[in-house]
């Protein structure tokens, strides 16, 4: 039985725990490289792009990169996209929220790659994406057993906590029952 | 994030950090006849148990080994990689050269890296190795980029600690819940 059990533990590729990673690598169109590498380069300077993709409480790490060149001596034709996300819920369910949510921000950025279908709908860009994702290898988490909602209650749990922490320093055993009561109130949403 | 946290982001000038963040992309070659063995050895390795968990700066770690690109389709004109390469990505607090010294010093390293071509064991010569390999994000992005991998794991630690509390608040005399809190809240 234990041999069985054994056998059925997750291996390999790319998930870990609730953890599940996305990679890909996608030709980008000469004259469109540019303006993807500008976009790219400029997004940390202003909260569009963050807002956007993290307004889905699913992303835990995600990364964009332009090159051309793979190694010294290999320089392709095409600039290519590396494209990875670490994220936690079904990948299909992951791009439906992209594809109806933020479509003009998938197209801004794949949207000049070779036979790419603009979303909406959902459905081809799906296609695409499982021809062009990447897989097998190995994947690790250093929380694999929390999603990113989880993780994102616990800062506000652990925050809230801390002050009680340190509000409770000087109270009596009485005292401290009623405000762990207030800390729970708080919380509420976070528990 | 608050205004102060905007500012530390946009005045970082190294396209892969992102507040305590660092995001490394690499793309290394390998050796042609080492694809198989490198492939296997990668695909064997349990996520829940990782070797890689042993770097305590890293949120996570993804290797995988490609051995040619993806046909679009027309008009693309159809293009081949000269050699597999190993991907290897991670996503870690702090500096980059202090994570590859680390990430050197891993038994498992040596045996997948020296799959690669021109892989070097010793520390010094492996950091250089890597960051000739390096790709730079366009763009690297989470949802705290301010907390460690440690910051991560606490918070988790005493949520999960104090539902279990509160769940029980109502059996515990005020002193015993006290205790309990404290015991939970250690320093």
């Amino acid at each position: 039985m234990s041999a069985v059990l054994d056998s059925e533990r997750p291996r390999g590729r790319n998930t870990s725990g609730r953890a599940r990673c996305l990679t890909m690598l996608t030709p980008i169109r000469p004259f469109w490289t540019p303006v993807v590498w500008l976009i790219m380069r400029s997004a940390r300077y202003h909260t569009y792009f963050r807002d956007h993709s993290l307004q889905f409480k699913f992303i835990y790490y995600v990364r964009w990169a332009v090159f051309r060149e793979f190694s010294a001596g290999e320089k392709k034709r095409y600039s290519y996209l590396f494209f990875e996300s670490n994220f936690d819920i079904p990948w299909r369910q992951y791009i439906d929220a992209f594809a109806y949510v933020i479509p003009k921000d998938i197209r801004v950025i794949w949207g000049r790659g070779f036979s790419f279908p603009g979303p909406p709908p959902a459905e081809p860009l799906k296609r695409w994406i499982a021809m062009n994702s990447l897989e097998g290898g190995h994947y690790h988490s250093a929380y694999p057993q929390a999603s990113v909602k989880m993780t994102l209650a616990a800062f506000e749990a652990h925050d809230r906590l801390l002050r009680l922490k340190r509000e409770a320093a000087g109270l009596s055993p009485e005292q401290f029952r009623k405000a762990f009561d207030a800390a729970v109130a708080d919380l509420q949403r976070h528990l | 994030m608050g205004l102060r946290e905007y500012f530390k982001i946009a005045s970082q000038l190294d396209p892969n950090q992102y507040g305590k963040a660092y995001g490394l992309t690499t793309m290394i070659p390998v050796l042609p006849d080492r694809a198989d063995a490198l492939e296997a050895r990668l695909e064997s390795l349990d996520p829940l148990a990782s070797p890689f968990g042993a770097l305590r700066q890293a949120h996570c770690v993804r290797l995988l080994v490609i051995r040619d690109l993806v046909y679009q389709g027309a008009p693309q004109k159809p293009e081949h990689l000269n050699q597999p390469y190993l991907v290897f990505t991670a996503s870690f607090d702090g500096e980059l050269d202090r994570f590859l010294r680390d990430l050197a010093a891993l038994p498992e390293a040596g045996e997948v890296f020296s799959c690669c071509k021109g892989y070097a064991a010793e520390p010094g010569a492996f950091v250089a190795w890597m960051r000739s390999h390096k790709k730079d994000n366009g763009y690297f992005l989470t949802p705290w980029p301010f907390k460690t991998v440690q910051d991560v794991q606490e918070a988790l630690r005493v949520h999960e600690g104090f539902q279990g509390i509160v769940d029980e608040a109502r059996g515990m005399s005020d002193a015993e819940l006290q205790d309990k809190f404290r015991a939970l809240m250690r320093p």
